[in-house]
């Protein structure tokens, strides 16, 4: 009981050392606003595979975007 | 007492921040600098970007025709770079004489980002209104041709 108790409180602790991970100051974002850091670094690479993928396999969809209902592709 | 206590309280909200002294080098030649006393006689803009910040580079051709649109020798736009390194920012601005003609903003490198953390800025682009070394007004966030009005109204009446 009291090894899961310290344990507990160990975890917690460790756990307060990220809430200064979000305290970025926007001077200082310069690398997270890079190229690579976005969710989609190369658009137009993704839009032409988006375009190519259902020619080349026949099918649709599993893209995020499309909103298909029960056995949709 | 509660009329004697809001009074002070809205005395001391209307109290102007003094703004910050600044001597940095020149973002074109580093071993020349500006220091904010150069200014002391003048209302300065004072721009705080980045060359990765979008915003930042889109309000920069209405921040260089500032100084030609106020028309008054007493009125400065000082933009100050906080990138990590001064190449990009240099580029970006030789890219902007191509296009939009000669600058006629004091451009200066701010390595260590001294300002930005004294003016304790919530976001780039800033630029803040000085007069007499006091801060007259604060801007954060690009200017669009839908705020300039707005904004040489507000210089015109701090000269």
């Amino acid at each position: 009981m009291k090894s899961l108790l310290y344990s507990s409180v160990f975890i917690a602790l460790l756990f307060t050392g990220c809430s200064s991970l979000n305290n970025v100051a926007p001077y200082e974002k310069e690398h997270l606003a890079t190229q690579k850091m976005l969710v989609d670094p190369n658009p137009t690479q993704s839009a032409f595979e988006a375009h190519v993928f259902p020619i080349r396999e026949g099918t649709f969809g599993a893209t995020g975007g499309f909103a298909g209902g029960c056995g949709c592709k | 007492m509660k009329l004697l206590l809001t009074s002070l309280l809205l005395l001391l909200s209307l109290h102007a921040q003094d703004a910050v002294p600044f001597t940095l080098p020149k973002l074109s030649d580093s071993q020349k600098s500006v220091s904010m006393k150069q200014f002391s006689n003048k209302t300065i803009l004072l721009n705080i970007w980045a060359s990765w910040c979008p915003g930042c580079k889109k309000e920069m051709p209405l921040l260089n025709e500032l100084k030609a649109k106020i028309g008054a020798k007493n009125f400065e736009v000082v933009i100050v770079n906080v990138d990590s390194k001064s190449d990009k920012a240099a580029r970006f601005l030789n890219k902007l004489q191509e296009k939009h003609g000669p600058l006629t903003m004091t451009s200066l490198y701010d390595k260590k980002k001294t300002l930005p953390k004294a003016y304790a800025v919530k976001g780039l682009p800033v630029s803040i209104l000085i007069k007499n070394n006091r801060v007259v007004k604060t801007y954060v966030g690009s200017f669009s041709s839908n705020d300039e009005a707005d904004l040489l109204k507000d210089i015109k009446k701090a000269l």
